[in-house]
């Protein structure tokens, strides 16, 4: 065939007709772009490399959209009485498909290129420096092209061949897999007996390229003989039975001559009989992989090793697929020659004519999905809970759902195929950000996922109707929008709409941190966080060796004196440095009750010397304690302090308190209890290192109490318990909690107790309840001497400050000599 | 709404982007009648009946058939009446008579019967996919297939177009049986002899509108095709006094031709007395002459007057 011989004007008719396929491809691959951006940076493909695909996309559809197209709309027929010859009419659709085929290539080389120069770590492509591994630079370069050529010639031999679009799509699947096939089978019997995933299977580029460029070469030889066969003058069927007069006659199915049927089961038998050949073809599709990974995970268990990737590879692109491909096959045979308005001429109910399409794909895919549950879970490494069915039927509908909705939307039934599996891969790669990253509820992804069907379940009567007018395609418009809206919606309902820092305020508490030794490092923190203290009173000594872990702790047992306690106390602080001291909960009240156990024990026997001591040195070691703690910069010591000030604070207003404590001692605790200046600023000093450090901190370190230990009760936080967006929810929370309290400790001295009970119910975000809002309101201790034992609840961050006890320390003033 | 009328429109528009497709059309079509919906290609035919089956909503105007609001009522409509369109969609994987058992599940049981028997009155084979029928058995099994349920109201779009014409003939003549059952035929079409045949009602759509609509007989007796022998083709004729109506007037030589509605004796003497006319000659208007003056030659009519319609228009009038 001379190529000169084509008409200009054919040739450009053609590639007039291939223009909605290359446009279709090249928004899809951008859609697919964002949506794999989307995904973790960490990624082994960088999204940019999607361009390389846009040419052998087009290679896929490029044959159905110039030939069975035609065929489909019976263009062909007019196209072939015009005077132009068969050969000529082949081959001007060859050509322009291959001029628009290297325009591609050119036009996704230059595009990767000019990024790569412009922004090349917007696209991680330093992942790819190493030339081997290189998409473009490397030798595999050639087989990609090379490959995407086949393609194109395997698209177009498969077009000319089959009648139908599907059909002939679905066979270049096939196609598309020989030379790998042909490629393993020679392997295979030049090294036979390796296990299926042995690295002498994996590929080679010679061998891969000579086994494409073989494949190839076969099909370039069948093209024009397959061609010039669709092209022919159709031939009566030859009739093998003599005596049957009517060659065109076929018996009817057996269920036509039965009864007339219900509307659903005549409905379901019109569905099944229409795309039984289809629904075959994508069956042996999934069904091959099935048995593949079944092989493969056998072999591989067999030869005891697991890292089966080829296997997963083929499961995975199979499975993909046939459940892409039986989602467009929903409503894609009755869109052919509109055949859905038989239908809906006779009134049947659009719901009706919905459910009887989706109820054949979507149980197979749930079928499917099962079936591949139980072969992943043969594997140890698929078996556990990360693939579960529930994830599994979740993927598989996705697919479904997208594919469904696209054949509904696309009238053109070659673009819904190609369509189809690009914008099932974008909504996988959205869903998954929004259920990892964002951290939707369970009850928002099953929406999401249910959207789809939504979608075409209500755009039915006007699809039926073949009415495609604004309101059609707003309707689609709209359920998009509400899709992607509504892990935004969440986004801002869970973070934007949660208080947090002013900025101004940020940069003051930074400023006083960073005076205060704190370092952009949040890992060189260590000279200013609280040397451990724990009391192990109940633990005897086989536990306490198990527990040793930690040998900065400051342990003490039920039978040290609080001289000793005391000692080693100040020894390890000294050895260990630090800033100040921290103690559990228990081990606070334990150290308060043993206060009153000296003071019970002094009261029993007055005249008791060692009692007395006792007592003595049991409020000198919590002397200590509260000094220790009211220097620590973790904000939660503060609060500590606070408590062990209280006590001392009940101690000192006792009668006799002077007598039984000695002037000394005595007046040292006054003066620790007096200065209302000093437990201010150290307060504000905590709470600026505690928020600092808590704001370098990255998100997964960030715990519930990470603000200086103290703890932020938040209902919000608790139902969006994983993601980006409960950790941005719970910073804000944090910020906003540590912003108030910051406010709280300039507004707090002159403010009424009614506006210090406003700023304290500030602190947190939300609550579930009244009763939980009531737990955490503050429980002020005005008048220390009535309270026996001090609680948890009264040291939540803030609640003891600027209450009654500090006016009573502050009158204590006076009893210094 | 009259209790016996099957299918009426009030004031409907349909306008779409460039252009209006219909611009404020009455209809009243009782039961029992055969009515025929004429007009050139492109004219509206279609939307009004997608607007009366519900695939299509008015711009404006309102309409029911079988006493039900097609915007509301659409499904129940489909149900209850049997509608071809101009391209049936059928599945053409089917076997006919697999389509005909098909169909029998969407319908009250005899449905099959009936169908086997149409199909076999059309001589259609029964075991045949429909994929390989021809154009006009194609259009067969569409008729059969909404026949077969006894409709109360058949709407047929270009239904006879591809049959041959002897099964044209005996199914349009068939349409007259349906009507004398009592059953009403609503029929769109551009075979103006055959629909002359069967029709009782009549209405010519152009422009948007009704030009011509009511009972084929009546119209016939109503409109005269006028020829005039003039002895220069500039003289002008006499303004005719109302009703009377021009609907279109054409110059051929000394010959002028007019269609004229409510032409009377007395019209006939005034033409005869005019100063220049050698001669007249009347006769009653066939349907496709009343076709070709609503739809070629108008008379003057509000605002939908061209300009190079108007000179001709104001001569007569003068």
């Amino acid at each position: 065939m001379n190529i000169s011989t084509l008409h200009p004007q054919w040739i450009r008719k053609e590639l007039r007709q291939l223009v909605p396929l290359v446009l279709t491809i090249i928004v899809l691959v951008l859609v697919l772009m964002v949506a794999s951006m989307l995904t973790e940076q960490q990624s082994t493909i960088s999204p940019m490399f999607l361009f390389i695909a846009i040419p052998a996309l087009f290679a896929v559809g490029a044959g159905a959209m110039s030939v069975s197209q035609e065929k489909e709309t019976r263009t062909l027929a007019w196209l072939t009485s015009m005077p132009i010859s068969p050969n000529q009419l082949v081959w001007s659709k060859l050509v322009a498909a291959i001029i628009c085929w290297a325009a591609l290539w050119v036009l996704s080389l230059s595009i990767i290129f000019i990024l790569n120069a412009v922004t090349p770590s917007l696209f991680w492509l330093h992942n790819f420096n190493s030339p081997d591994n290189h998409p473009i630079y490397s030798r595999w370069f050639f087989y990609w092209l090379v490959n995407s050529f086949y393609l194109l010639v395997c698209s177009f031999a498969t077009a000319w061949y089959f009648r139908s679009t599907m059909g002939a799509l679905i066979t270049l699947m096939i196609l598309a897999a020989v030379p790998i096939v042909l490629r393993f089978i020679g392997t295979y019997i030049q090294s036979p007996g390796h296990a299926l995933n042995s690295s002498v299977y994996d590929p080679k580029f010679l061998a891969s390229m000579l086994w494409l460029v073989f494949s190839l070469a076969i099909v370039c030889w069948r093209l024009p003989i397959i061609s010039r066969r669709s092209l022919a003058p159709v031939q009566a069927p030859v009739n093998l039975n003599p005596y049957q007069s009517a060659a065109l006659d076929v018996s009817p199915t057996p269920q036509t001559l039965g009864p007339v049927q219900g509307q659903w089961t005549a409905m379901l038998w019109q569905f099944f009989q229409q795309n039984r050949t289809p629904y075959l073809i994508l069956f042996a599709i999934g069904i091959l992989p099935f048995l593949l990974a079944t092989v493969g995970i056998i072999d591989n268990t067999l030869s005891n090793n697991h890292s089966s990737s080829w296997v997963h590879g083929v499961f995975v692109i199979g499975t993909f697929l046939a459940t892409v491909w039986t989602g467009v096959l929903v409503f894609h045979g009755d869109g052919i020659h509109e055949r859905i308005r038989f239908f809906s001429d006779r009134g049947v109910h659009p719901i009706k004519v919905w459910l009887t399409r989706q109820a054949f794909p979507l149980a197979f895919v749930c079928v499917a999905a099962l079936c591949y549950r139980v072969v992943l879970g043969m594997e140890e490494k698929w078996g556990d809970s990360a693939v579960s069915l529930t994830a599994l039927l979740a993927t598989m509908v996705i697919n479904f759902g997208f594919s469904q909705w696209v054949s509904q939307v696309t009238r053109n039934p070659i673009l819904g195929v190609i369509g189809a599996p690009i914008m099932s891969l974008a909504a996988m790669a959205f869903l998954a950000w929004a259920v990892t990253f964002i951290g939707i509820p369970l009850l928002m992804a099953l929406l999401m996922l249910l959207l789809p069907l939504l979608a075409t379940l209500i755009s039915m009567r006007d699809w039926m109707d073949r009415r495609f007018g604004w309101r059609y395609w707003l309707r689609h418009v709209a359920f998009l929008a509400v899709l992607i809206a509504l892990p935004l919606g969440y986004w801002y309902r869970v973070v934007v709409s949660v208080p947090t820092m002013p900025v101004a305020m940020q940069l003051e508490m930074t400023q006083l941190a960073r005076s205060l030794g704190v370092k952009d490092d949040p890992d060189s923190q260590h000279n200013l966080l609280p040397l451990h203290v724990s009391m192990g009173w109940f633990v005897d000594s086989e536990d306490l060796s198990d527990v040793n872990y930690a040998p900065d702790e400051v342990r003490a047992t039920a039978e040290s004196t609080p001289k000793e306690i005391l000692e080693g106390l100040k020894l390890r602080v000294r050895v260990n440095g630090g800033r100040g001291i921290d103690l559990s909960d228990s081990d606070m009240l334990e150290f308060e009750g043993r206060i009153l156990l000296a003071l019970q024990a002094m009261q029993t026997d007055p005249k008791s010397e060692s009692a007395q001591q006792d007592y003595r040195d049991e409020l000198e070691l919590l002397y200590y304690l509260a000094g220790q703690l009211r220097r620590s910069y973790t904000l939660i010591c503060q609060e500590k302090a606070d408590i062990a000030e209280i006590a001392l604070i009940r101690e000192l207003t006792r009668p006799t308190a002077k007598q039984a404590i000695g002037a000394e001692l005595y007046r040292s605790i006054a003066t620790l209890v007096s200065d209302r200046e000093a437990r201010m600023r150290s307060r504000r000093e905590a709470l600026a290192v505690s928020w600092r450090i808590f704001d370098l901190r990255l998100d997964q370190d960030r715990t519930s109490g990470s603000l200086g230990g103290a703890y932020f009760p938040n209902s919000r936080n608790r139902k969006t318990d994983f993601g980006y967006a409960a950790s941005r929810n719970y910073n804000r929370h944090v910020n906003h909690g540590a912003a108030v309290l910051w406010q709280y400790l300039e507004a707090g001295p002159t403010a009424s107790r009614e506006q210090r009970r406003d700023w304290l119910a500030r602190r947190f975000a939300s609550f579930d309840s009244d009763e939980e809002f009531n737990y955490y309101q503050p429980h002020w201790i005005d008048y220390p001497a009535e309270i026996a034992v001090l609680y948890r609840r009264h040291s939540w961050v803030g609640n003891q400050w600027f209450a009654g006890w500090e006016d009573i320390g502050e009158s204590l003033r006076s009893e210094i000599p | 709404m009259s209790q016996q009328e099957v299918i009426t429109a009030t004031d409907l528009h349909m306008r779409f982007p460039g252009c209006d497709a219909l611009s404020g059309v009455d209809l009243h079509i009782p039961s029992g009648t055969v009515f025929a919906l004429l007009g050139e290609n492109g004219v509206g035919k279609t939307t009004l009946i997608r607007i009366l089956t519900g695939f299509q909503q008015p711009t404006s105007g309102s309409c029911r058939v079988c006493g039900l609001d097609p915007q509301t009522d659409a499904l129940e409509i489909r149900r209850r009446v049997g509608y071809v369109s101009d391209a049936p969609a059928l599945y053409d994987w089917m076997t006919i008579s697999e389509i005909g058992w098909f169909a029998a599940s969407f319908y009250p049981p005899g449905y099959v019967e009936k169908f086997n028997e149409l199909i076999a009155e059309y001589e259609l084979p029964p075991g045949r996919k429909i994929k390989v029928l021809s154009k006009g058995q194609r259009a067969k099994v569409a008729l059969s297939l909404a026949l077969a349920h006894d409709p109360e109201l058949l709407i047929l779009d270009e239904p006879t177009s591809g049959l041959d014409p002897l099964v044209r003939r005996e199914f349009l003549e068939s349409m007259i049986d349906r009507a004398s059952t009592g059953r009403t035929v609503f029929l769109s079409s551009h075979q103006i002899s055959e629909v002359e045949r069967v029709a009782d009602t009549v209405a010519i759509l152009h422009n948007g509108r009704f030009r011509l609509v009511g009972e084929l007989a009546e119209l016939k007796d109503t409109i005269s095709d006028v020829t005039v022998n003039l002895r220069d083709p500039l003289v002008s004729l006499p303004m005719l006094p109302p009703p009377a109506e021009i609907l279109s007037e054409q110059t051929d030589g000394r010959q002028r031709r007019l269609a004229i509605r409510g032409f009377t004796d007395e019209m006939q003497r005034l033409f005869a007395e005019r100063p220049g006319v050698l001669a007249i000659k009347q006769r009653p208007a066939s349907l496709e002459e009343m076709f070709i003056a609503c739809t070629r030659g108008l008379a003057p009519s509000g605002d939908d007057l061209s300009p190079r319609e108007s000179p001709v228009v104001s001569e007569v009038s003068r």
